[in-house]
């Protein structure tokens, strides 16, 4: 169907809309109040609760901090305190950038730029969420070894460590793979919507 | 007159806007509700600071736009249009002929990028390509070279058929 069809087609249905009024004032209140409501319990999601986790975690380990009393436990502690502190605040961080999207105020072009800007930072910050989350993987199986049962894995170089770094390793190679595939398809969505908006 | 009464008029005003949005950036019946409830919901956001420097279809086209394009990539949806069952948002035209029409146009609008899905819609809602620049935030000169961009990609997606 070429344009001036469509043109007419649409001018039609337009003029049996204007005839066909559905919305009452109660449904429309209605509406709103219910989106409200679901908007207010968005507020909780997953990564606030996930930012709680790791600063509980946070403050456990360094009241503990005391208890790794060899140089292996200590950097394993510092790195693991590290990045504790780090994750939830770059996660929350990425989340407000996308929520600057105010569809209220902004054009269809700035809507479309900041939103696909937006999502590629966070595709972004994903890819360094699952790595650094590897290695926290790691580094927490010695400290909270020493932490909860006394255990200096270091010293004692358990062999089932032999069996759990292989699992790791495949684990990560997993996480990876399962990242990559799920958000290649976002990222390039984002960069064509960039690239469209440019031309 | 109060701010419930003054929206609740601006919305039955022009209803049909909603509608026609939803249908061009929905396929399903239960997302078309889900994006109507959610403009609705977004315009009574910017109710308060809508100050009518632009017009009132100006500033709701810019709204309704903006909704469709971010509902459209959420990539978790809920059906949360519960309690407006009642509410059909359906149009089934007498004329078959014109039914069927309306359907090969949505279908053609939906294959557009999401850029020009949003120009065609205001083309096809009679504006201007100042007043188009105006919602979208693309340039004039921009917009007429979209539009001429489109109507080539309509022949082409005949020429396939």
């Amino acid at each position: 169907m070429e344009l001036e069809e469509m043109q007419a087609a649409w001018s039609q249905m337009s003029q049996d809309l204007e005839k066909q009024k559905q919305l009452t004032d109660e449904i429309i209140l209605k509406m709103t109040q219910q989106r409200y409501t679901s908007q207010w319990n968005k507020i909780f999601t997953a990564e606030k609760i996930g930012g709680v986790i790791c600063y509980v975690a946070l403050v456990a380990l360094v009241v503990n901090f005391k208890e790794l009393d060899t140089l292996p436990l200590q950097i394993s502690g510092i790195l693991c305190i590290l990045i504790l502190a780090i994750l939830p605040v770059l996660s929350l961080k990425t989340i407000q950038a996308m929520k600057r999207v105010n569809v209220t105020t902004m054009s269809y072009k700035e809507t479309m730029k900041t939103y696909a800007e937006g999502k590629k930072n966070f595709v972004n910050f994903q890819k360094l969420n699952v790595g650094l989350s590897f290695v926290f993987m790691l580094l927490t199986v010695p400290v909270s070894a020493k932490l909860l049962n006394g255990e200096d894995l270091f010293e004692t170089l358990d062999p089932k460590l032999g069996i759990a770094i292989p699992f790791m390793f495949a684990l990560f190679g997993l996480l990876v793979w399962v990242v990559t595939r799920c958000y290649k398809r976002v990222l390039r969505s984002s960069e064509n919507i960039l690239q469209e908006i440019e031309e | 007159m109060r701010k419930e009464e003054a929206f609740t008029k601006l919305i039955k005003e022009n209803e049909g806007i909603i509608f026609k949005i939803s249908r061009v950036y929905c396929d399903s019946r239960e997302n078309q509700k889900d994006l109507y409830q959610d403009i609705v919901f977004q315009l009574w956001k910017g109710f308060d600071g809508f100050r009518g420097e632009s017009k009132a279809s100006t500033w709701m086209y810019r709204v309704a736009l903006n909704t469709a394009f971010t509902f459209l990539k959420k990539e978790k949806r809920k059906g949360t249009a519960v309690g407006i069952d009642h509410l059909h948002l359906k149009y089934e035209p007498d004329d078959p002929i014109l039914e069927e029409r309306l359907a090969q146009m949505y279908a053609q609008i939906r294959q557009l990028s999401d850029v020009n899905k949003g120009i065609i819609l205001l083309l096809l809602e009679g504006k201007k390509y100042e007043e188009i620049a105006s919602i979208t935030g693309f340039s004039r000169s921009k917009v007429a070279t979209r539009i001429s961009r489109i109507k080539e990609t309509l022949r082409t997606q005949l020429v396939k058929k």
